[in-house]
């Protein structure tokens, strides 16, 4: 059984975030928890832009990490974030990636963030897509 | 050409006394949070740094500062580069922002990033930035992002402006 937990203290800033994973049954899912201190524009009361791209990065290289069996985390290459909405502090943010192409070095991943609105309705707020590094000597 | 309203000439001037960049920065969790400073406000561009603190690692086996901490003083210091750039008070959006890592920066280093407004179009702002580190001449990481001018609710440049002005005139608080 997979211990999710370690799998978040690979990454000290998702560790140092709160964010939380889990498995759904079609992959890992990442949440991380509504905070005051993650506001960028205080007059709508968002999450700022760089936690949420923090958010995508965190999930993208423990989801390859997980996926690929690796001892540590892939190294980012480069990421290109799409935002779709802003995301109010009001309530978590849930996040889940996927690896599109695995090479020997090089991974292809994307990765996409909801939150929760009206209750329960899941709206898509950020999606990015991003090239991995996979460091020889990191492969279990 | 379209003439730069009063009230952004007031702003930019605000912005280029460091006397008010506390005002700005305590605004902002996130700011407050990483304990981002600014460091230049010129008319090319916005300089911020940080110092990376271990709880900011990217691994725990490098300790090298993690993209979200990057990311964050990135789009704080692009987004404020296009609020100086315009003509006149608009809400902004990061419509997109794309980070290249050409190298991984050191643990417990300093961390500044620099932006250049490309083009200020009708509702869009081209902005690119780099990220270096004290005693390094190259950036370890270049961003490019794209921010829409929304003229909609969420309007900081107002923010800021009135939070330098309470700052300058404490007693005049009520007439902001």
């Amino acid at each position: 059984m997979t211990d999710y937990r370690s799998l978040v203290k690979k990454i000290p800033y998702a560790q140092s975030c709160g964010i939380v994973c889990r498995d759904e049954g079609y992959g890992i899912q990442f949440t991380l928890k509504a905070d005051e201190r993650f506001i960028g524009n205080p007059t709508i009361r968002a999450f700022h832009g760089g936690v949420i791209n923090g958010l995508l990065g965190c999930s993208m290289r423990l989801t390859t990490m997980h996926a690929q069996n690796l001892e540590s985390p892939p190294e980012l290459v480069s990421i290109t974030t799409t935002y779709l909405r802003s995301a109010k502090i009001e309530s978590d943010l849930i996040s889940s990636a996927k690896v599109n192409r695995m090479g020997r070095r090089v991974v292809s991943v994307s990765a996409k963030v909801w939150q929760k609105r009206d209750g329960e309705e899941l709206i898509l707020v950020a999606q990015a897509m991003a090239s991995l590094r996979i460091l020889e000597n990191k492969i279990a | 050409m379209t003439l730069m309203k009063p009230n952004i000439i007031e702003f930019r001037e605000y912005l280029s006394r460091p006397e008010f960049w506390d005002s700005y920065v305590g605004l902002s969790g996130v700011h407050s949070d990483l304990g981002i400073k600014i460091i230049d406000v010129g008319e090319d561009g916005v300089t911020m740094s940080f110092s990376p603190t271990a709880s900011m690692a990217g691994s725990d086996g490098t300790n090298s500062c993690d993209l979200g901490p990057v990311a964050t003083v990135m789009d704080s210091a692009m987004g404020m580069s296009v609020m100086l750039s315009l003509e006149e008070f608009s809400s902004i959006a990061t419509l997109e922002l794309r980070t290249d890592w050409i190298d991984n920066p050191k643990a417990n280093c300093e961390i500044s990033v620099r932006t250049k407004v490309d083009n200020v179009m009708e509702d869009l702002v081209f902005v690119q930035a780099e990220a270096w580190q004290e005693g390094s001449e190259a950036p370890f990481c270049r961003g490019a992002a794209r921010f829409m001018l929304t003229r909609g609710e969420g309007n900081l440049s107002k923010v800021i402006m009135d939070a330098a002005k309470e700052q300058e005139f404490p007693d005049k608080r009520e007439s902001l």
